[in-house]
């Protein structure tokens, strides 16, 4: 059994080669397609003359044949390289990882609130069926898959901080007068924590609640969604009628016995629910201010700076391929009906 | 009419079934009913709104509601009644463009998936599969570093995220129908294979995929929305609400309500009506295959 997943691992991963090779393409064919000669854009210097772009050309390899620029650009990719950025001058590989971090915190405290709040609610939805608290939860469902992110987060800040004062000023990740923390993992909530600074511990947890209450409310429609329904086809099953029958109690049967069973296709539409994260992530961190790497493609291909843009875009497909994997993998592990395929 | 659940044992009875189909219709009616009045208004705003939506007047920014300005004034003194009024007709013509593409291209390829069979359908299948769940700012940022920062990209980024669930519900639609009897009496009737497509097949498949064009209308407007408050696709001074929540959020610190509830508003009720409608259709539709 055990050699049986070791090797469904092993597939899973070796089939996600091909799926980043073809990202790698794409975001090669992109720069290809680009409106003007890339040469042209690299050359610094006040006047473009014909030497200095042909000088250009030569030094970024523009001059070779396709296939061999490709693999050019697959070893660049290999060893971290993913060019400069025109308007900061810095490193994209340097400048994505300084960044990364902060949209890591904020996607991971607004996906265990999102978590946190729907299932719960997905689970009384579900036991409640047909009653008005089912039908008052996937309304609410239904409006939260309606309410773009953007009006959600101003409409938060008009209210906790505007109205309540209770949010801080809703721009970046610490209020400017608290020390920053050493930066160790890079996430601030636990990096505060390290350096035993509680100050900035609140100030970071209090500056990151509004954007993650943001995104986790619009990511938690389409969660509360598959928790209620698989729950409901759970529910229906024969073994928690037995359950039901045999007198357990409310806990043991519908948490322990359903809830267990109902978690798995939540678990597989993960995929989906990542791409609204992603998107939702990217507006908030807009709107607040904040320094992750969202905000920092947007400002670059507003730019026509497309070192990042590319960048990000690899970065992205690459931890939204291995996170589908592992969630792949993790459901294998789980559900043996899975590991049977 | 006594609800056909016999297989759930909490299903509710015929009481709660009348008032769960009455407030479920009762929804959408408001919907629709709040989508045909917009859309009504939206298309005479030429006539009916009292300012021009780009017309600045310095003198008359930040003003909240008045009788004079109902939804108030802007950073500029523009009327934030006729931009919202404007901005309707922009966004339902830019998300109607991009679900017609969606919905033609990812019919075709559904359906033709099908019809040919074999490779084809497979990497059809395939390629839907992966596109399915990419996220839409990745695909925007793609799309508009290729083709540049333009309508027709927000557009063409738009229609490329909605595509593979128009493709796989007709394919699963096609499959479903080109086992039934009709379509082996049409066989024998001497039809040739694509005219059993064309002619029996995808009409027949159509109301299951008009449902999702009420649900993939209300997600394009959500789509361009989003990406035009990111400054991508359609940009200032065009009246368009995604816009307006951008220029809302640049002077909500100090409180001026108005300029989010109205524009944000009319946005996230144009996106619910467009999802409470798509639910109740294929609620309806349910019922009538479950038959």
């Amino acid at each position: 059994m055990n050699s049986g997943i070791s090797g469904y691992v092993i597939q899973r991963l070796l089939g996600t080669i091909p799926i980043l090779i073809g990202v790698g393409i794409v975001t090669f064919v992109l720069v290809r397609v680009l409106p003007g000669d890339p040469a042209v854009f690299y050359v610094t210097g006040p006047v473009v003359t014909q030497e200095a772009v042909q000088a250009v050309r030569e030094a970024l390899g523009l001059d070779q044949p396709l296939y061999l620029q490709l693999f050019h650009y697959f070893g660049q990719i290999l060893t971290g390289d993913l060019g400069r950025s025109l308007t900061t001058g810095q490193a994209v590989t340097v400048s994505l990882m300084q960044r990364l971090p902060a949209s890591l915190e904020l996607s991971i405290v607004a996906m265990t609130l999102a978590i946190a709040l729907s299932i719960p609610l997905g689970i009384i939805a579900a036991t409640r069926l047909g009653t008005w608290s089912d039908y008052a939860i996937r309304f609410a469902a239904t409006v939260g898959v309606s309410l773009p992110a953007s009006v959600l987060g101003i409409l938060l800040i008009l209210v906790f901080y505007y109205y309540v004062g209770f949010a801080p000023d809703p721009i970046g990740r610490l209020d400017p007068f608290v020390a920053t923390p050493q930066s160790i993992t890079g996430f601030l909530l636990i990096d505060s924590l390290l350096a035993g600074n509680l100050e900035a511990f609140r100030s970071a947890a209090a500056q990151v609640a509004l954007p993650a209450l943001t995104v986790a409310l619009v990511v938690m429609g389409p969660i509360l969604r598959i928790t209620r329904s698989s729950m409901v086809d759970v529910l229906t099953s024969d073994y928690i009628r037995t359950c039901r029958a045999a007198g357990f109690n409310w806990w043991t049967t519908y948490v322990r016995y359903g809830l267990r069973n109902a978690l798995l296709p939540v678990l597989t539409t993960v995929g989906l629910i990542i791409a609204y994260l992603i998107g939702a992530n990217v507006v908030v961190e807009k709107l607040f201010a904040w320094p992750g790497v969202g905000a920092y493609s947007i400002d670059a291909l507003l730019a026509s700076d497309y070192a990042p843009v590319q960048g990000y875009m690899l970065l992205m497909t690459a931890l939204f391929v291995v996170i589908n994997t592992m969630v792949d993998v993790l459901s294998a592990l789980v559900d043996p009906r899975v590991r049977a395929q | 009419m006594i609800s056909n659940d016999i297989s759930k044992p909490e299903s509710a009875g015929f009481v709660q079934h009348a008032w769960r189909s009455l407030t479920h219709n009762l929804l959408s009616l408001a919907a629709a009913i709040y989508l045909v009045s917009l859309l009504v208004l939206s298309v005479s705003a030429g006539w009916i709104t009292p300012y021009n939506p780009v017309e600045t007047n310095l003198q008359a920014a930040y003003l909240s509601p008045s009788a004079e300005h109902w939804f108030g004034t802007d950073q500029v003194g523009r009327d934030v009644f006729s931009r919202v009024i404007n901005a309707a007709k922009l966004d339902f013509a830019v998300a109607g463009m991009s679900v017609l593409l969606s919905f033609l291209l990812g019919t075709f390829l559904g359906s033709a998936g099908v019809f040919y069979g074999g490779l084809f359908d497979r990497v059809v299948g395939r390629i839907t599969d992966v596109m399915m769940t990419f996220p839409l700012f990745v695909v925007a940022l793609a799309i508009v570093a290729a083709l540049g920062n333009s309508v027709q990209s927000i557009v063409i980024a738009s229609a490329v995220v909605n595509l593979p669930f128009f493709v796989r519900l007709s394919r699963a639609e096609v499959g479903r129908l080109r086992v039934l009897s009709f379509v082996e009496a049409a066989r024998a009737g001497g039809n040739s294979e694509f005219n059993i497509l064309l002619k029996f097949m995808i009409p027949n498949a159509l109301p299951t995929i008009v449902v999702q064009v009420s649900t993939s209308l209300g997600w394009a407007i959500l789509d361009v929305a989003g990406l035009s408050f990111l400054g991508l696709g359609i940009r200032p001074p065009t009246p368009e609400w995604g816009i307006m929540v951008a220029e809302a959020a640049a002077s909500i610190l100090a409180g001026n309500w108005w300029l989010i509830v109205f524009p944000g508003g009319a946005l996230a009720f144009t996106v619910l009506s467009f999802n409470l409608l798509g639910d109740s259709l294929r609620d309806i539709l349910d019922v009538r295959f479950r038959r």
